[in-house]
Protein backbone atom coordinates (compact mmCIF):
# COMPACT_ATOMS: atom_id res chain seq x y z
CA UNK A 1 0.00 0.00 0.00
CA UNK A 2 3.09 2.34 0.54
CA UNK A 3 3.62 1.79 -2.44
CA UNK A 4 1.12 2.86 -4.31
CA UNK A 5 1.41 6.19 -2.17
CA UNK A 6 5.19 6.67 -3.54
CA UNK A 7 4.06 6.10 -6.61
CA UNK A 8 0.94 8.48 -6.46
CA UNK A 9 3.58 10.64 -5.43
CA UNK A 10 6.07 10.41 -8.42
CA UNK A 11 2.80 10.36 -10.77
CA UNK A 12 2.00 13.51 -9.36
CA UNK A 13 5.48 14.98 -9.44
CA UNK A 14 5.17 14.28 -13.27
CA UNK A 15 2.26 16.10 -13.53
CA UNK A 16 4.18 19.37 -12.31
CA UNK A 17 6.63 19.14 -14.43
CA UNK A 18 4.33 19.18 -17.43
CA UNK A 19 2.63 22.19 -15.82
CA UNK A 20 6.22 23.60 -15.57
CA UNK A 21 6.11 22.88 -19.56
CA UNK A 22 2.40 25.33 -19.99
CA UNK A 23 4.43 27.95 -17.45
CA UNK A 24 7.93 27.86 -19.96
CA UNK A 25 5.76 28.17 -22.82
CA UNK A 26 2.18 29.94 -22.24
CA UNK A 27 1.68 33.06 -24.41
CA UNK A 28 0.30 35.10 -22.18
CA UNK A 29 1.18 35.84 -18.64
CA UNK A 30 -2.07 34.66 -17.16
CA UNK A 31 -1.37 30.87 -18.73
CA UNK A 32 1.76 31.20 -16.27
CA UNK A 33 -0.20 32.37 -13.47
CA UNK A 34 -2.57 29.15 -14.25
CA UNK A 35 0.39 26.94 -14.57
CA UNK A 36 1.82 28.66 -10.95
CA UNK A 37 -1.68 28.00 -9.45
CA UNK A 38 -1.79 24.32 -10.93
CA UNK A 39 1.74 23.40 -9.49
CA UNK A 40 0.74 24.88 -6.16
CA UNK A 41 -2.31 22.72 -5.80
CA UNK A 42 -0.49 20.01 -6.89
CA UNK A 43 2.40 20.55 -4.12
CA UNK A 44 -0.04 20.79 -1.54
CA UNK A 45 -1.49 17.69 -2.84
CA UNK A 46 2.35 16.15 -2.68
CA UNK A 47 2.70 17.23 1.02
CA UNK A 48 -0.18 15.22 2.14
CA UNK A 49 0.82 11.87 0.52
CA UNK A 50 4.27 12.48 1.79
CA UNK A 51 3.05 13.10 5.45
CA UNK A 52 1.07 9.80 4.84
CA UNK A 53 3.94 7.55 3.40
CA UNK A 54 6.64 9.16 6.17
CA UNK A 55 4.12 9.35 8.77
CA UNK A 56 5.04 12.90 9.74
CA UNK A 57 2.20 15.66 10.68
CA UNK A 58 4.65 18.08 10.53
CA UNK A 59 4.44 17.61 6.69
CA UNK A 60 0.58 18.28 6.65
CA UNK A 61 1.23 21.88 8.77
CA UNK A 62 3.48 22.76 5.84
CA UNK A 63 1.12 21.86 3.16
CA UNK A 64 -1.83 24.32 5.37
CA UNK A 65 1.30 26.94 5.23
CA UNK A 66 1.82 26.55 1.58
CA UNK A 67 -1.54 26.59 0.80
CA UNK A 68 -2.23 29.95 2.21
CA UNK A 69 0.91 31.64 1.51
CA UNK A 70 0.86 30.55 -2.64
CA UNK A 71 -2.75 32.34 -2.27
CA UNK A 72 -1.47 35.20 -1.37
CA UNK A 73 1.32 34.98 -4.42
CA UNK A 74 -1.89 34.24 -6.69
CA UNK A 75 -3.57 37.37 -5.68
CA UNK A 76 -0.70 39.40 -5.64
CA UNK A 77 -0.03 38.42 -9.02
CA UNK A 78 -3.41 38.45 -10.10
CA UNK A 79 -3.26 42.51 -8.99
CA UNK A 80 -0.22 43.70 -10.94
CA UNK A 81 -1.31 41.24 -13.94
CA UNK A 82 -0.11 43.75 -16.93
CA UNK A 83 -2.06 45.11 -19.63
CA UNK A 84 -2.49 42.84 -22.85
CA UNK A 85 0.89 43.68 -25.12
CA UNK A 86 2.92 44.69 -22.55
CA UNK A 87 4.51 42.14 -21.31
CA UNK A 88 4.27 38.76 -22.56
CA UNK B 1 -10.63 -6.05 6.61
CA UNK B 2 -7.43 -4.90 5.67
CA UNK B 3 -7.98 -5.67 1.84
CA UNK B 4 -11.33 -3.86 1.79
CA UNK B 5 -9.40 -0.55 3.25
CA UNK B 6 -6.97 -0.98 0.31
CA UNK B 7 -9.40 -0.94 -2.37
CA UNK B 8 -10.41 2.07 -0.76
CA UNK B 9 -7.39 3.86 -0.38
CA UNK B 10 -6.50 2.53 -3.71
CA UNK B 11 -9.71 3.57 -5.63
CA UNK B 12 -9.46 7.15 -3.66
CA UNK B 13 -5.66 7.61 -4.99
CA UNK B 14 -6.57 6.69 -8.54
CA UNK B 15 -9.69 8.84 -8.47
CA UNK B 16 -7.62 11.75 -7.53
CA UNK B 17 -4.89 11.27 -9.81
CA UNK B 18 -7.26 10.58 -12.42
CA UNK B 19 -8.87 13.98 -11.98
CA UNK B 20 -5.21 15.69 -11.38
CA UNK B 21 -3.77 14.08 -14.81
CA UNK B 22 -7.29 15.73 -16.42
CA UNK B 23 -6.58 19.48 -14.65
CA UNK B 24 -2.55 19.07 -16.34
CA UNK B 25 -3.81 17.20 -19.83
CA UNK B 26 -6.29 20.54 -19.61
CA UNK B 27 -4.14 23.63 -18.83
CA UNK B 28 -2.09 22.00 -21.54
CA UNK B 29 -4.14 21.27 -24.34
CA UNK B 30 -7.24 24.14 -23.77
CA UNK B 31 -6.87 27.43 -26.00
CA UNK B 32 -7.69 29.80 -24.06
CA UNK B 33 -6.79 31.48 -20.53
CA UNK B 34 -10.46 30.85 -19.35
CA UNK B 35 -10.84 27.16 -20.64
CA UNK B 36 -7.17 26.48 -18.45
CA UNK B 37 -8.51 27.89 -15.58
CA UNK B 38 -11.50 26.14 -15.60
CA UNK B 39 -9.13 22.73 -16.04
CA UNK B 40 -7.05 24.11 -12.85
CA UNK B 41 -9.81 25.09 -10.45
CA UNK B 42 -12.10 22.14 -10.97
CA UNK B 43 -10.38 18.86 -11.92
CA UNK B 44 -7.31 19.80 -9.89
CA UNK B 45 -9.23 20.63 -6.67
CA UNK B 46 -11.02 17.39 -7.21
CA UNK B 47 -8.47 15.09 -7.75
CA UNK B 48 -6.25 17.17 -4.76
CA UNK B 49 -9.65 15.94 -2.79
CA UNK B 50 -9.52 12.60 -2.92
CA UNK B 51 -5.69 12.50 -2.31
CA UNK B 52 -6.63 13.83 0.38
CA UNK B 53 -9.17 11.26 1.28
CA UNK B 54 -7.01 8.71 0.82
CA UNK B 55 -3.78 10.56 3.07
CA UNK B 56 -6.89 10.54 5.68
CA UNK B 57 -8.14 6.48 4.85
CA UNK B 58 -4.51 6.07 5.67
CA UNK B 59 -4.67 7.73 9.02
CA UNK B 60 -7.45 6.12 9.89
CA UNK B 61 -6.24 2.88 8.87
CA UNK B 62 -2.70 3.69 11.08
CA UNK B 63 -4.54 4.94 13.99
CA UNK B 64 -6.52 1.81 14.36
CA UNK B 65 -3.49 -0.39 13.84
CA UNK B 66 -0.54 1.50 15.35
CA UNK B 67 0.19 2.27 19.09
CA UNK B 68 0.35 5.87 18.63
CA UNK B 69 -3.05 6.81 17.31
CA UNK B 70 -2.58 10.70 18.61
CA UNK B 71 -0.17 11.33 15.83
CA UNK B 72 -2.56 9.61 13.24
CA UNK B 73 -5.31 11.43 14.75
CA UNK B 74 -2.79 14.73 14.43
CA UNK B 75 -2.06 14.04 11.04
CA UNK B 76 -5.69 13.43 10.03
CA UNK B 77 -7.05 16.63 11.41
CA UNK B 78 -4.42 19.06 10.11
CA UNK B 79 -4.84 17.02 6.66
CA UNK B 80 -9.10 17.92 6.37
CA UNK B 81 -7.58 21.38 7.59
CA UNK B 82 -5.65 21.69 4.84
CA UNK B 83 -8.48 20.04 2.03
CA UNK B 84 -10.45 23.07 3.64
CA UNK B 85 -7.88 25.24 2.77
CA UNK B 86 -7.41 23.48 -0.48
CA UNK B 87 -10.91 24.31 -1.87
CA UNK B 88 -11.42 28.03 -0.42
CA UNK B 89 -7.91 28.99 -1.73
CA UNK B 90 -8.45 27.24 -5.10
CA UNK B 91 -11.78 28.84 -6.02
CA UNK B 92 -11.27 32.43 -5.30
CA UNK B 93 -7.62 32.10 -6.40
CA UNK B 94 -8.96 31.09 -9.92
CA UNK B 95 -12.01 34.40 -9.82
CA UNK B 96 -9.09 36.56 -9.03
CA UNK B 97 -7.23 35.09 -11.85
CA UNK B 98 -9.94 35.36 -14.11
CA UNK B 99 -11.16 39.02 -13.45
CA UNK B 100 -7.41 39.58 -13.50
CA UNK B 101 -7.13 37.94 -16.91
CA UNK B 102 -10.32 40.19 -18.28
CA UNK B 103 -9.53 43.38 -16.62
CA UNK B 104 -5.60 42.63 -18.48
CA UNK B 105 -8.08 43.36 -21.83
CA UNK B 106 -7.88 39.11 -22.41
CA UNK B 107 -11.02 38.26 -23.77
CA UNK B 108 -12.27 34.56 -24.48
CA UNK B 109 -12.68 33.19 -28.04
CA UNK B 110 -15.70 31.42 -28.03
CA UNK B 111 -17.91 33.09 -25.41
CA UNK B 112 -21.50 32.18 -25.17
CA UNK B 113 -21.96 34.88 -21.56
CA UNK B 114 -19.19 37.11 -21.14
CA UNK B 115 -20.90 38.96 -17.80
CA UNK B 116 -17.88 41.51 -17.46
CA UNK B 117 -18.45 43.10 -20.80
CA UNK B 118 -22.12 43.24 -20.35
CA UNK B 119 -21.34 45.06 -17.34
CA UNK B 120 -19.04 47.21 -18.91
CA UNK B 121 -21.35 48.13 -21.67
CA UNK B 122 -23.84 49.14 -19.16
CA UNK B 123 -21.28 51.47 -17.29
CA UNK B 124 -21.65 49.38 -13.97
CA UNK B 125 -18.87 47.42 -14.35
CA UNK B 126 -17.56 47.50 -10.01
CA UNK B 127 -13.33 48.34 -10.03
CA UNK B 128 -13.16 49.69 -6.84
CA UNK B 129 -9.26 49.39 -6.03
CA UNK B 130 -7.71 48.03 -9.12
CA UNK B 131 -4.04 49.37 -8.69
CA UNK B 132 -3.69 49.37 -12.37
CA UNK B 133 -6.47 51.60 -13.47
CA UNK B 134 -5.34 53.95 -10.36
CA UNK B 135 -2.02 54.07 -11.73
CA UNK B 136 -3.37 54.82 -15.32
CA UNK B 137 -5.59 57.87 -13.72
CA UNK B 138 -2.87 59.36 -12.11
CA UNK B 139 -0.84 59.48 -15.20
CA UNK B 140 -3.62 60.86 -16.91
CA UNK B 141 -5.08 63.37 -14.92
CA UNK B 142 -2.50 65.88 -16.70
CA UNK B 143 -2.82 64.95 -19.81
CA UNK B 144 -6.63 64.80 -19.90
CA UNK B 145 -6.63 68.11 -18.50
CA UNK B 146 -5.27 68.73 -21.73
CA UNK B 147 -6.88 67.37 -23.73
CA UNK B 148 -10.32 68.63 -21.95
CA UNK B 149 -9.37 72.34 -22.99
CA UNK B 150 -8.99 71.19 -26.59
CA UNK B 151 -12.35 69.27 -27.02
CA UNK B 152 -14.54 70.32 -23.94
CA UNK B 153 -17.84 69.07 -24.97
CA UNK B 154 -16.31 65.29 -26.33
CA UNK B 155 -13.68 64.64 -23.98
CA UNK B 156 -16.25 65.36 -20.41
CA UNK B 157 -18.41 62.22 -22.28
CA UNK B 158 -15.85 60.22 -22.92
CA UNK B 159 -14.25 60.93 -20.01
CA UNK B 160 -17.49 59.39 -17.50
CA UNK B 161 -17.50 56.32 -19.70
CA UNK B 162 -13.68 55.72 -18.93
CA UNK B 163 -13.69 56.43 -15.39
CA UNK B 164 -16.74 53.51 -15.25
CA UNK B 165 -14.89 51.40 -17.22
CA UNK B 166 -10.81 51.18 -16.71
CA UNK B 167 -10.22 48.57 -19.50
CA UNK B 168 -11.24 51.28 -22.38
CA UNK B 169 -8.89 53.50 -21.01
CA UNK B 170 -5.76 51.43 -22.32
CA UNK B 171 -6.72 53.03 -26.23
CA UNK B 172 -7.84 56.07 -25.11
CA UNK B 173 -4.84 56.67 -22.54
CA UNK B 174 -2.28 56.27 -25.79
CA UNK B 175 -3.75 59.00 -27.42
CA UNK B 176 -2.77 62.23 -24.94
CA UNK B 177 0.44 59.83 -24.64
CA UNK B 178 1.26 60.77 -28.29
CA UNK B 179 0.73 64.51 -28.22
CA UNK B 180 4.36 65.70 -26.73
CA UNK B 181 5.89 63.09 -29.05
CA UNK B 182 4.44 64.98 -31.93
CA UNK B 183 5.19 68.12 -30.62
CA UNK B 184 9.01 67.22 -30.30
CA UNK B 185 8.39 66.38 -33.76
CA UNK B 186 6.95 69.75 -34.80
CA UNK B 187 9.80 71.05 -32.49
CA UNK B 188 12.05 69.33 -34.31
CA UNK B 189 11.21 70.71 -37.74
CA UNK B 190 12.47 73.94 -37.99
CA UNK B 191 15.86 72.32 -36.54
CA UNK B 192 15.71 69.95 -40.27
CA UNK B 193 14.62 72.75 -41.73
CA UNK B 194 17.74 74.07 -40.71
CA UNK B 195 19.69 71.74 -41.56
CA UNK B 196 18.38 71.48 -45.23
CA UNK B 197 20.07 74.76 -45.76
CA UNK B 198 23.39 73.47 -44.37
CA UNK B 199 24.40 73.15 -48.55
CA UNK B 200 23.36 76.73 -49.46
CA UNK B 201 25.60 77.83 -46.37
CA UNK B 202 29.00 75.76 -47.74
CA UNK B 203 28.87 77.11 -51.02
CA UNK B 204 30.73 80.32 -49.42
CA UNK B 205 34.37 78.92 -50.08
CA UNK B 206 35.91 79.17 -46.96
CA UNK B 207 33.02 77.24 -44.97
CA UNK B 208 32.85 74.63 -47.66
CA UNK B 209 36.86 73.44 -46.43
CA UNK B 210 35.81 72.63 -42.93
CA UNK B 211 32.37 71.25 -43.98
CA UNK B 212 34.79 68.69 -45.86
CA UNK B 213 36.90 68.13 -43.19
CA UNK B 214 34.62 67.53 -40.24
CA UNK B 215 31.36 66.39 -41.59
CA UNK B 216 29.71 65.65 -38.14
CA UNK B 217 30.54 69.26 -36.68
CA UNK B 218 29.94 70.89 -40.06
CA UNK B 219 25.75 70.82 -39.47
CA UNK B 220 26.27 72.38 -36.52
CA UNK B 221 28.80 74.93 -37.59
CA UNK B 222 27.01 75.85 -40.63
CA UNK B 223 23.51 76.46 -38.67
CA UNK B 224 25.38 78.52 -36.18
CA UNK B 225 26.79 80.24 -39.05
CA UNK B 226 23.64 80.69 -40.31
CA UNK B 227 21.75 82.42 -37.85
CA UNK B 228 23.35 85.39 -37.95
CA UNK B 229 24.08 85.85 -41.54
CA UNK B 230 20.45 85.73 -42.20
CA UNK B 231 19.51 88.28 -39.17
CA UNK B 232 22.26 90.61 -41.08
CA UNK B 233 20.52 89.71 -44.29
CA UNK B 234 17.51 90.79 -43.07
CA UNK B 235 18.84 93.86 -40.88
CA UNK B 236 20.88 95.74 -43.32
CA UNK B 237 18.58 95.17 -46.74
CA UNK B 238 20.51 95.88 -49.71
CA UNK B 239 23.65 96.99 -48.81
CA UNK B 240 25.28 93.32 -49.07
CA UNK B 241 27.70 93.46 -46.52
CA UNK B 242 29.43 90.19 -46.10
CA UNK B 243 29.84 87.75 -48.86
CA UNK B 244 28.17 85.53 -46.65
CA UNK B 245 25.28 87.12 -46.21
CA UNK B 246 25.06 87.98 -49.99
CA UNK B 247 25.14 84.07 -50.70
CA UNK B 248 22.47 83.47 -48.44
CA UNK B 249 19.95 85.85 -48.72
CA UNK B 250 20.13 85.08 -52.86
CA UNK B 251 19.67 81.55 -52.12
CA UNK B 252 16.56 81.99 -50.16
CA UNK B 253 15.27 84.77 -52.21
CA UNK B 254 14.98 87.04 -49.74
CA UNK B 255 14.51 90.35 -48.75
CA UNK B 256 17.53 91.51 -50.96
Amino acid sequence: MRDWMTFAAAWMGGLMLLSLWRMWRGPTVADRVVALDVINTLVVAEMLLLAAVFGSGMLVDVAIVYALLSYVGTLYIARTLPKKGEAE
Amino acid sequence: MHTAVDILIGAALVIGLFFNTMGVLGILRFPDVYTRLHADTKATTFGSIFIGLAVVVWAIRAACAAAAAGAWVNLLLHVLVAVVVLLVTNATGGHAIARAAWLAGYRPRQAVVDALSADADAGTLDTPDEPVAEVEKLAEEPLAAVSEVEKPAEKASESEKTAETPVSEAPEAGKPAENPQMEALVAEKPAEQAGEKVPVASEVPEESKTADQLPEKAVEMAVEAEKPAVAVSAGAAGEAAAPVAAATSEAEGGPA
